[in-house]
């Protein structure tokens, strides 16, 4: 690796994919507590611990001559360089189902609708949104029936890492921005003045193929025309999304053509101030993206117009 | 043991094939309770209620995405419902409000032990350590993550905009003063 600072989410993922902590002493013993508590009296697995805690001794007592033999066996014949059984290696068990997305989207739709279907039925009454479920789609099934268990999108997790940009991404920025540099002519593309707070002017984002775990992969780069910076808690900022983009570019310029903020990285957003610090004020801004998806083709999005109430 | 022979015998609620299973996926689980958790009480907590969910329910579990992470979507969903149970979002307290951005690369220390990151993560408030984990750990978008949590996906992404300067503000300081 290199010595490249990482950014937050790198920093995190990285550090907890696999990450193990220690258990407090007793937490089973509170867990077993539990699971006899749920269980029917009567049931076969409670009826003698005193016997099953015998077996257990016996068991490590064969174990431990297991061990001995064992070793005596390999120090009296060295020839033999197996070493002594050390039980089973411990399994690492790996969640994350790493690499699979990218490979075939479309394999994993059956297996997901199967599950969704198999764990979704028995809505259980105390969940109000059952009803819902049932029309909804796939992602809105798989989070109302989320008690039920379905699968885990751990998959995603490599979904935003920066994989290798396409390495001509630069030279496509610069194209891409230039046209933007003509500030004079505005664009077609402006959005109707929003007269009232919008509510949450997203584009529609095409729903195609499934991931899996990972419910909906977007095909569109998500962000929204307006935005209210005015801490309501509702379209404060300006960030665009997707699942299927590696790098971003963005540059948000004011009428006149001055950068007024820039990222470039999947997680930058603008909160609709100015460099200094100071609320930028209300009214029309540009935007230009430029965006590198998975496979290496640029996404260049025509430079839009941002509206910014207050 | 094979995990299909692990969970069969802990479908037949096996009591030591269930400490087996335990004893193979909690300190595992506990790393990512700590994460959803505000301290390591509650991450306790939760790896305990998780556990038992994981036994209950361990007859829906398919294979699809291998028992650890089966696992791992049950503990995680136990820490939601904890969270929307206890926290709601709505009341989430908005820390400062006076934004400024942060330069977003290279601000960060190079090397953050575990121990700074998940205290930084325990130190958000609920919400916006709950959006922060499933957004940038799990790797949801915010549309799902809003369904999860009955939100709007702007309220997410605006929570995830604030998690993120509240964590690399909490990371960088701690390094400046020694």
């Amino acid at each position: 690796m290199t010595e490249k600072p990482k950014s937050l989410e790198e920093l995190y993922r990285d550090t907890f994919s696999g990450y193990e902590a220690g258990v407090d002493p007793g937490t089973w013993e509170r867990i077993e507590a539990a699971l006899r508590a749920e269980t029917p009296a009567g049931d076969a697995s409670q009826t003698a611990p005193a016997a099953k805690s015998a077996a257990g001794w016996v068991a490590g007592g064969a174990a431990i001559v297991a061990v001995v033999v064992s070793g005596l066996l390999y120090f009296g014949s060295p020839e033999e360089n197996s070493p002594p059984a050390a039980g089973p290696p411990r399994e690492t068990a790996a969640p994350a189902v790493s690499g699979m997305a990218a490979e075939s989207p479309e394999a994993e739709l059956p297996a997901i609708g199967e599950a969704v279907q198999e764990t979704g039925e028995p809505a259980r009454p105390s969940q109000p949104a059952g009803a819902e479920a049932e029309t909804a789609s796939p992602a809105r099934q798989y989070f109302t029936a989320r008690d039920e268990i379905a699968p885990l999108p751990s998959q995603a997790i490599d979904k935003m890492q920066p994989a290798e940009a396409a390495p001509h991404a630069p030279a496509m920025l610069e194209e891409a921005i230039r046209p933007a540099g003509a500030m004079d002519k505005p664009e077609p593309a402006v959005v109707a003045v929003a007269e009232e707070p919008a509510p949450a002017e997203f584009k529609p984002a095409e729903n195609e193929g499934v991931v899996a775990g990972k419910m909906v992969k977007k095909h569109k780069l998500d962000y929204p025309n307006v935005i209210t910076p005015n801490g309501d808690g509702k379209n404060e900022i300006f960030v665009v999304e997707s699942d299927y983009i590696v790098t971003l570019q963005v540059q948000v310029r004011d009428m006149n053509g001055n950068i007024v903020h820039q990222w470039n990285n999947l997680h930058g957003f603008w909160d609709g101030r100015l460099q200094n610090g100071e609320p930028a004020p209300e009214g029309k801004y540009l935007i230009n993206i430029f965006a590198v998806r998975e496979d290496g083709e640029p996404v260049r999005e025509t430079p839009l117009t941002l509206i910014l109430k207050r | 043991m094979t995990d299909e022979e692990l969970v069969s015998r802990c479908i037949k609620k096996d009591l030591a094939a269930q400490k087996q299973l335990y004893m193979r996926f909690a300190g595992k689980m506990m790393g990512v309770c700590l994460r959803y958790a505000g301290s390591r009480e509650e991450a306790q907590d939760l790896l305990q209620d998780g556990f038992v969910k994981v036994f209950d329910k361990i007859g829906t579990f398919r294979g699809e995405c291998g028992l650890g992470g089966w696992i791992t979507s049950v503990m995680i969903n136990n820490a939601l419902d904890n969270f929307r149970k206890t926290k709601p979002l709505r009341t989430q307290v908005e820390i400062n409000e006076n934004i400024h951005c942060y330069e977003d690369r290279g601000d960060l220390p190079g090397r953050l032990s575990e121990k700074e990151l998940l205290e930084a993560i325990q130190r958000l408030p609920a919400g916006f350590r709950t959006v922060f984990n499933l957004y940038a750990i799990e790797g949801y978008n915010h549309n799902e993550i809003a369904e999860m949590l009955k939100i709007q996906p702007g309220t997410s992404k605006s929570q995830y905009a604030r998690a993120r300067m509240s964590l690399q503000k909490m990371l960088t300081e701690e390094k400046v003063t020694p």
